[in-house]
């Protein structure tokens, strides 16, 4: 899969370390924006109410 | 073994010696060559027989050196580290070469390879020729199979499957970090620009009326979902600590992002009854990581537009979560009025668990209208200043 993904990356090993560079920060950007806080709450961490149904 | 005594001088194809020798050779030269190599291991149990099948495996570092020295023998440097593009492009011509020489190359390496088995005359010069086809460095040599050995179905999934995994991994870490520490960094930075919004909104606004009784505290007008009312001063948590308080206990945005939310319907600062807060004791700013270390008599300031509620702290409770008899004005006695102006906090218990909760309650001491300025156990503190810096309140 990485060697696949470094072996379609254009031009020479610079570039594609800079290519790659980015690839992995726009999924860390990506992961840290969207996903985390949509499954955060089913963390068993997070709760700090006391409510009717408990949790 | 099935023949440990002959093993010394059998030529012929004994079986014993090829698993033995296999796996090094493969290691060091790359799997174009295998045939080759095949070709290597015959040739050499067959020629080299004085070496015997049982010989010990030259290590990693001997190889090198008996390459550098064959490499030196035919006036070669060593390491050719400073090639650029051109040599890349040298295996992938050469490599016809060296098919098309194929009979010659066992004997050529297979040569040295006797002699360092026997080592002993290492410094002979290597007569045996070596093919213009092989690749002169390492580097060239291990840069070959990962450009053109071919994974098969089987190797290519496990390797997939191997890199899903360990991504896997790393997302998980990424998680908790993120969890840990981001949002912590998230929600501060979202406290203070809440605050200043705040402090200048109030800054904007006429004050409620006071009420003709000094001691009788304004209480505080209701707000919308969602919106911040007030900031928390709590001394014990720090000198620098505050947090902004906001109307609804849903995690988004009130306690991921606007610090500690009230629970709908209970009373408001300085209302007789219960003001009922909910704060995350770990994650999200933590507003209420300290709330273990809050020992009777410490001072909760609670600020609005029209000033500070001064709750003191007078006891805790641990609780489990569907303990809702807490919020009532008077906890754990739903079917009473009450009198008292109550504070409830309520936290996580343990920390990272949601198995219980943390309560403390405090019960207002202590009110001063904004216009008489902050009360002075935080006048002077880190957080008012900052609060104040901004917003004139």
């Amino acid at each position: 899969m990485y060697a696949f993904i470094w072996r379609i990356l254009p031009g020479n090993w610079v570039v594609k370390l800079i290519l790659a560079l980015i690839l992995i920060a726009a999924v860390v950007l990506l992961l840290m924006q969207y996903v985390f806080p949509v499954i955060a709450p089913y963390m068993p961490f997070n709760n700090a109410t006391v409510t009717e149904g408990g949790q | 073994m099935v023949n440990s005594s002959s093993s010394g001088n059998e030529p012929g194809v004994n079986p014993p010696s090829r698993p033995t020798i296999r796996p090094a050779q493969r290691r060091q030269a790359p799997s174009d060559y295998g045939d080759q190599q095949l070709g290597h291991s015959a040739d050499q149990s067959a020629g080299g027989s004085g070496a015997g099948g049982d010989q010990p495996l030259p290590s990693r570092r001997e190889l090198r050196r008996r390459e550098a020295e064959a490499a030196a023998a035919q006036g070669e440097p060593t390491a050719v580290y400073s090639d650029a593009p051109p040599v890349y492009e040298q295996p992938h011509s050469t490599h016809a070469q060296a098919t098309q020489a194929m009979p010659a190359v066992p004997q050529g390496h297979g040569g040295p390879q006797t002699h360092g088995h026997l080592g002993e005359d290492q410094h002979q010069p290597q007569a045996a020729p070596q093919p213009q086809g092989r690749p002169q460095t390492r580097r060239q040599r291990r840069r070959q199979p990962v450009e053109k050995e071919p994974l098969g179905p089987i190797r290519g999934t496990v390797r997939t499957f191997g890199e899903l995994c360990i991504t896997a991994g790393l997302v998980l870490i990424l998680f908790v970090v993120w969890q840990l520490w981001w949002t912590d960094i998230q929600a501060n930075r979202d406290n203070e620009v809440l605050a200043d919004e705040l402090t200048q909104d109030w800054a904007n606004q006429d004050p409620n009326e006071l009420p003709d009784d000094p001691d009788e505290p304004v209480v505080s007008d209701p707000v919308g979902k969602n919106e911040a009312f007030g900031i928390f001063y709590i001394p014990r948590f720090g000198d620098d600590y505050y947090r902004t308080v906001a109307e609804g206990v849903d995690l988004e945005p009130v306690l991921n992002r606007m610090g500690v939310g009230r629970y709908p319907n209970s009373a408001m600062p300085g209302e007789v009854g219960n003001f009922s807060i909910a704060g995350h004791r770990v994650t999200y700013g933590k507003p209420l990581n300290q709330i273990a270390n809050l020992r009777p008599g410490d001072e909760i300031i609670v600020q609005t537009k029209d000033g500070f509620y001064t709750y003191t702290f007078r006891n805790f409770d641990i609780i489990l979560p569907d303990a809702v008899e807490v919020l009532s004005p008077v906890p754990d006695a739903p079917d009473f009025k009450g009198k008292d102006r109550i504070l409830t906090m309520t936290a996580c218990n343990p920390m990272f668990s949601a198995r219980e909760r943390y309560v403390a309650y405090a019960e207002l001491t202590d009110w001063t209208p904004a216009s008489d300025g902050a009360p002075d156990n935080i006048k002077d503190s880190k957080a008012y200043d900052k609060v104040s810096k901004n917003g004139g309140a």
